[in-house]
């Protein structure tokens, strides 16, 4: 168990009643993946439909739980280098290391109890009404990833319980989630339901010659698991949340797209800048992709883009790219969503029955949890004034809603409802579905935050408020443009700085466009969500 | 202060009244303090004496100086022995004091000295009641000028004093030890030799001519007849002094001088001088000389030898065994055990240590063992340098063991030790029971954890690795007699723990266990395969072989081919398809085959898919179709797996062309790289979408092809 501030000021203690595991029968295996004891009882069962598929997406998931992309000085390198070295008792075993193998051993340096490493984040698992869902970041905290899986899939057992809890995911697991295959029928197993088996507990177990149960790793009748969040994970899941709420460009690529884009980062690596990967999208036109330094032209024929003008976004980062190859056979389709220059992207591929969603910060270094500020572009006011909890209540009933459904129950406005569960997602309560277009109910901690308390609040939003405090900010004017609501106003910090920073927001309260003459968002634009002055600009005009 | 109060004083000194002190030491008027403390002086009585005491300690100040003069003279003029000892005992120790000069005080001294001096010649009463006030008011160090000269310490022969030793005589003197060379030398003797009781060279016996008279010997103090005239009485102030020259001189004096009447005092008084710091060797030599003659009180000795044997007092130590060694001495003997195994533990590897040894194997045969030698004592004596010491050591670990008081920290420092170098069959004994009926190892077994087995073992010397090794083993061949338990977890288990061990020889020693086990059944074969995973290439050969002989023999089961086969290892895996071809020779099992070819390791998955193709298509329900979804996991592989790549190309052509049901799930597959930028993947592609299309016209495929100059032109809509 262990407890961890939050920069909110609360903390959570998780622990799990037992290992997750896989466990072989004679015919059959069960996947079974315990839950927080602290979390609400969430309970599933059912049988997988198409193992293999099953397999290669949480082989995928756990790909991004191990990522690290972070640059590692070369005193740390040499450090594992020597100790693989004395670890493989052969120089050239270690040279000849796979490189899956090389990450799973990197992975173990840093399991070490004098290592540096940061640990690994257990997933949060969701079940809904439609889908069950995995969602984990990398150790880098620059990669999110989620595994969603179509509850019609499977072949649903017993009674199901809707909810969230943390799930045990260990390096044992996957090593024995390899072992899937179509010709064993797979159980997956959640929360209470693998709790109630107990460890060994699968039929047929003790079948024929061939019957061996097979033991996982760290099987055991209790399991204390420490987890070990860091200050901020609560923080990146909001941002995520918050990102996926804004406007953004969609280019639906093929898988083979994928692949290609993955080939080429496995087969070349830039030793100079500019690393981007720019994204020429022409209305019309299949989207082109271009790598550089080299200025390689990927047409990707027949994608296809939203955008209504020719516009031209780069992105970084880009190997990162290369955790989607595991989804690449089993997914028909992926779709790239850009918000913008340097800003986050996200991958979501989707197959039958299943999706994956790989969301990127904006660059590696700029992860989820400390840099971003994203949900400062998201409208947290309705028209009225505070946002009515009423969308929220109505979520927790029904867990899962497009925001048009949920307006329409509850008779309200759309952009009444976004503000309404922007500030839950700002709490962690709800997060928005890219692909479904719909918010869930998810909430990431086992008690919610007050309404009063938000994990996205900044350095600048304080700031914000202290610049409201004394009325050095104040609203000029409130036009309609094209795109939207323009508000433009002055801030007076003090005799010599004053800016007059300008905000366009669109219908639905969100911030799609705006300017300031400060360091900071000359510097930033967006990647870093608003600065002060349009922080406290945006408070005036909602 | 008014002269009221100096006639106050008086009189109250004069009456006897306590009071009298405390007046005395707050008397201020400096002018007329001298005067009353003589005026109290002349007065007598007791408490006048007692009142002027603490002035007369602390002497140094006007008026008080004027006043310890007069007395000291007085005192001097009078006999008067106590407080002149008081004065005198000041002026000898201190050596400056204002309003005194050093030269005043110097001056005391020598008058001092010279008081005593004519005191001594008069000898009698009057000198003894000088030196019992004086002698016992000084400390053990305390440096003293007037004892010095009435001692005649500079004299050549002085406090060098010959040990009394002559409980023994007749004996070699012992091999001198003084260097490492010699130590050596000495180790080297047979244990005997080294045990043998080693006496000091004898006395001069009082007929044989002393060293020359003069410059090389004492004279003793001034007047030394008249010192020894009372024995007895000197022999009683002896008791009371404790300053350490003083008390040596009087020893020595007594020793020298006193003569045949010390043979008239009675035994009494040197038994209590055996308490004494710097008199008991006097006491002892006293007691030695006439132990022939009278019956010693051996209890009234073991203080003395306990607490030399708390110093390491060699000779007198040696004399004392010899004297202990009388059957008279047995109940006293009993209390000295602890003391010489304590001295042996300690210095062990002094050379006089023998004879304590020795001694102690014989007279405590039976308490060489708990609770006065426990495991680390023993294991104190095991190291030592000296074979007899070790031998202590070894009886004591005997009845260690029997008492079943060996734990696995004694275990591993046992094996550091030279014991299984010296005594391999007793540590072998020790182990696994031997002689002495003790069988420590199963119960160390159950007890210490394996991954603590192997630390041993790792850590062990070669010897006492070879000691473990040969006891585990032997271990082994009494198992191998015993009914096969159950299965055991092979990480739980010893062989486990030993063959994940850097040093080759434990891994060796963990695979002939490893191999018992197996051919008890306590393991089960399955259990080895986590063993491939190693990266130590003998013991993945051992299992290995071990592996590939049970495949031949038929007793490999699909598990552990299926363990294999998904292990993180490439080379295990390689090793793994390898027994599938060979297992597959004689058992025919789809479910194998099926496994392989969904594999997540490409080489795995295309072998089983070919397997699949060759064995099972058209059999039952078998149909390569359902591998569709591993062809498109294979081929999508990023940037690897190119070899495995073009086997499944070549295997869906020749599929696909056979149907066209087959070619319409082929093209499906295949479809999506008509426009991968891959060129190969391209060409592959198209070269297979085309046959398709030219075997199989009426399909629709994803691409238009037309023949050219005899070749087939693919478009696929997009740029190829």
């Amino acid at each position: 168990m262990s407890e961890v501030a939050l920069t909110a000021g609360v903390s959570v203690a998780l622990s799990y009643g037992l290992p997750s595991g896989v466990e072989w029968g004679s015919r059959a295996a069960r996947v079974r993946l315990a839950g927080a004891t602290e979390r609400p009882r969430l309970r599933y069962a059912g049988q997988v439909r198409d193992p293999i598929v099953f397999r290669e997406l949480l082989g995928a998931l756990y790909d991004v739980v191990l990522a690290d992309f972070r640059w590692r000085p070369s005193v740390e390198r040499e450090s594992f280098q020597r100790w693989l070295v004395r670890r493989l008792d052969r120089e050239a075993e270690a040279a000849r290391l796979s490189s899956e193998r090389r990450r799973f051993l990197h992975y173990v340096y840093d399991q070490r109890p004098e290592g540096q490493g940061a640990p690994v984040l257990d997933p949060v698992c969701s079940v809904a009404p439609d889908q069950l869902s995995f969602e984990v970041f990398s150790r880098d905290g620059s990669a999110y990833a989620r595994v969603g899986v179509a509850r019609e899939r499977m072949q649903e057992r017993g009674e199901v319980v809707c909810g969230t809890t943390n799930v045990d995911f260990s390096t044992g697991l996957y090593e024995s989630i390899r072992r899937l295959r179509s010709i064993f029928p797979t159980e997956l197993c959640l929360g209470a339901a693998a709790e109630s088996l107990g460890p060994g507990g699968l039929a047929g177990a003790a079948g024929g010659g061939e019957g061996l149960a097979l033991s996982t790793p760290g099987r055991g009748t209790h399991h204390e698991k420490r987890i070990e969040l860091p200050e901020g994970w609560l923080r990146g899941f909001v941002q995520i949340g918050a990102a996926s709420l804004l406007p953004a460009l969609q280019v639906a690529l093929e898988p083979v797209h994928v692949y290609d884009l993955c080939r080429a980062f496995r087969l070349r690596k830039a030793q100079t800048s500019p690393r981007a990967l720019r994204w020429e999208l022409v209305p019309g036109q299949p989207a082109v992709a271009i790598l550089e330094p080299w200025e390689e032209r990927f047409v990707f024929h027949g994608s296809t883009h939203t955008a209504s003008e020719r516009r031209i976004v780069r992105t970084w980062g880009r190997r990162r790219l290369c955790l989607l190859e595991r989804t690449i056979p089993v997914c028909e389709r992926f779709t790239l969503h850009l918000l913008g220059r340097g800003l986050p992207y996200f991958f979501t591929g989707q197959g039958a029955g299943l999706e994956f969603t790989l969301g990127l910060s904006g660059w590696t270094k700029a992860d989820w949890a400390s840099t971003a500020r994203f949900d400062a572009l998201v409208a947290r006011r309705g028209a009225g004034g505070a946002p009515s909890q009423r969308p929220l209540a109505w979520l927790e009933e029904h867990l899962r809603g497009t925001p048009a459904e949920i307006a329409a129950a509850l008779e309200l406005e759309l952009a009444d409802v976004h503000a309404s569960l922007g500030e839950a997602a700002g709490r962690g309560e709800v997060f928005y579905d890219l692909l479904h277009g719909v918010y869930r109910h998810r909430p990431l901690l086992p008690t919610p935050l007050p309404s009063s308390v938000t994990l996205g609040a900044g350095p600048e939003e304080r700031e914000a408020q202290a610049l409201l405090r004394r009325d050095a900010v104040v609203l000029i004017a409130t036009r309609q443009v094209a795109r939207g609501r323009e508000l433009s106003g002055r801030a007076s910090v003090d005799s010599t700085h004053v800016y007059e920073p300008r905000l366009v927001l669109d219908a639905q309260g969100r911030v799609v466009e705006g300017a300031c003459g400060c360091y900071f968002a000359k510097q930033r634009g967006f990647k870093a969500g608003l600065c002060a002055h349009q922080h406290a600009l945006l408070r005036l005009g909602e | 202060m008014s002269p009221s109060r100096f006639e106050q004083i008086l009189a109250l000194a004069a009456a006897g009244d306590p009071a009298a002190g405390p007046a005395l030491e707050d008397f201020r008027d400096e002018s007329l303090l001298g005067e009353l403390m003589v005026a109290i002086y002349r007065g007598g009585g007791a408490v006048g004496r007692a009142a002027l005491a603490p002035l007369l300690a602390e002497p140094f100040a006007r008026g008080r100086w004027q006043g310890f003069k007069r007395i000291y003279k007085l005192a001097e003029a009078d006999h008067d022995a106590q407080t002149w000892a008081l004065q005198a005992r000041v002026v000898d120790l201190r050596s400056y004091g204002h309003p005194v000069s050093p030269r005043t005080l110097g001056y005391l001294r020598r008058r001092a000295y010279r008081h005593l001096k004519g005191v001594a010649s008069q000898g009698g009463e009057l000198l003894f009641s000088y030196l019992e006030a004086l002698l016992p008011s000084y400390e053990d160090e305390d440096r003293s000028e007037v004892l010095e000269r009435l001692l005649r310490a500079q004299d050549p022969g002085f406090l060098q004093v010959n040990a009394p030793l002559a409980f023994r005589a007749g004996s070699e003197a012992p091999p001198a030890a003084d260097d490492e060379g010699a130590l050596d030398a000495l180790l080297a003797l047979d244990e005997a030799a080294l045990t043998r009781s080693q006496p000091l060279p004898p006395r001069p016996s009082a007929a044989e001519p002393e060293a020359p008279a003069g410059a090389l010997s004492w004279r003793g103090p001034v007047f030394p007849e008249q010192w020894v005239a009372d024995p007895e009485r000197l022999l009683g102030l002896l008791a009371r002094t404790r300053h350490a020259r003083c008390a040596g001189a009087l020893a020595q004096l007594l020793d020298e001088q006193a003569g045949e009447a010390l043979g008239l005092v009675p035994l009494d008084v040197f038994y209590g001088l055996l308490e004494h710091p710097h008199a008991w060797r006097f006491a002892l030599g006293q007691l030695a000389g006439r132990a022939r003659a009278e019956r010693l009180r051996f209890d009234a000795l073991l203080p003395l030898a306990e607490r030399v044997a708390a110093t390491a007092e060699w000779p007198v130590l040696a004399d004392l065994l010899d004297v202990f060694e009388a059957e008279e001495a047995e109940a006293a003997r009993a209390g000295l055990a602890e003391a010489l195994i304590g001295l042996a533990r300690a210095e062990g590897d002094a050379p006089e240590v023998g004879v304590v040894v020795d001694f102690v194997r014989r007279h405590y045969p039976t308490r060489i063992g708990p609770p006065l030698i426990e495991l680390g004592a023993a294991l104190e004596l095991l190291s030592a340098r000296r074979p007899d010491v070790r031998g202590l050591g070894r009886d004591a670990l005997v009845l260690i063991a029997a008492g079943g008081a060996l734990e696995c920290e004694g275990l591993e420092a046992l094996l550091a030790t030279s014991l299984p170098e010296e005594s391999p069959e007793l540590v072998r004994a020790l182990l696994i029971g031997g002689q002495s009926g003790a069988c420590v190892l199963p119960g160390l077994l159950q007890e210490c954890a394996p991954l603590y087995v192997r630390g041993l073992l790792l850590g062990a010397t070669e010897p006492g690795f070879q000691a473990l090794r040969g006891a585990l083993l032997a271990r082994e061949e009494q198992a191998s007699g015993r009914a096969a338990g159950g299965p055991l977890a092979l990480w739980e288990s010893l062989p486990g723990a030993l063959v994940d061990s850097p040093e080759r020889r434990v891994r060796s020693l963990g695979l002939d266990l490893l191999g018992g086990a197996l051919r008890r059944g306590e393991l089960e074969l399955l259990e080895t395969v986590e063993l491939l995973r190693l990266s130590y290439e003998d013991v993945v050969v051992w299992v290995r072989a071990a592996l590939e002989g049970a495949a031949q023999q038929g007793r490999l089961s699909n598990e552990a081919l299926y363990r294999m086969l998904d292990a993180l290892q490439a080379d295990v895996r390689g090793f793994a398809r390898g027994l599938v071809e060979e297992h597959l020779a004689r058992f025919e099992i789809a479910e194998l085959i099926c496994f392989c070819a969904e594999s997540p390791d490409a080489p795995t998955a295309a072998l089983g898919i070919e397997l699949y193709r060759e064995r099972l298509q058209g059999r039952d329900d078998y149909d390569l179709g359902r591998l569709l979804p591993m062809f498109r996991v294979l081929l999508y592989r990023v940037a690897q797996a190119r070899p495995e790549k073009e086997r499944l190309y070549r295997l869906l052509q020749t599929w696909a062309l056979e149907r066209e049901e087959h070619a319409r799930l082929a093209s499906e597959v295949v479809a999506g790289f008509r426009r991968s930028r891959s060129r190969i993947d391209l060409s592959r592609a198209l070269g297979l979408l085309a046959q398709i299309a030219l075997r199989f016209p009426s399909l629709s495929l994803p691409m238009q092809s037309q023949r050219v100059f005899g070749h087939q032109l693919a478009r696929t809509g997009g740029d190829a």
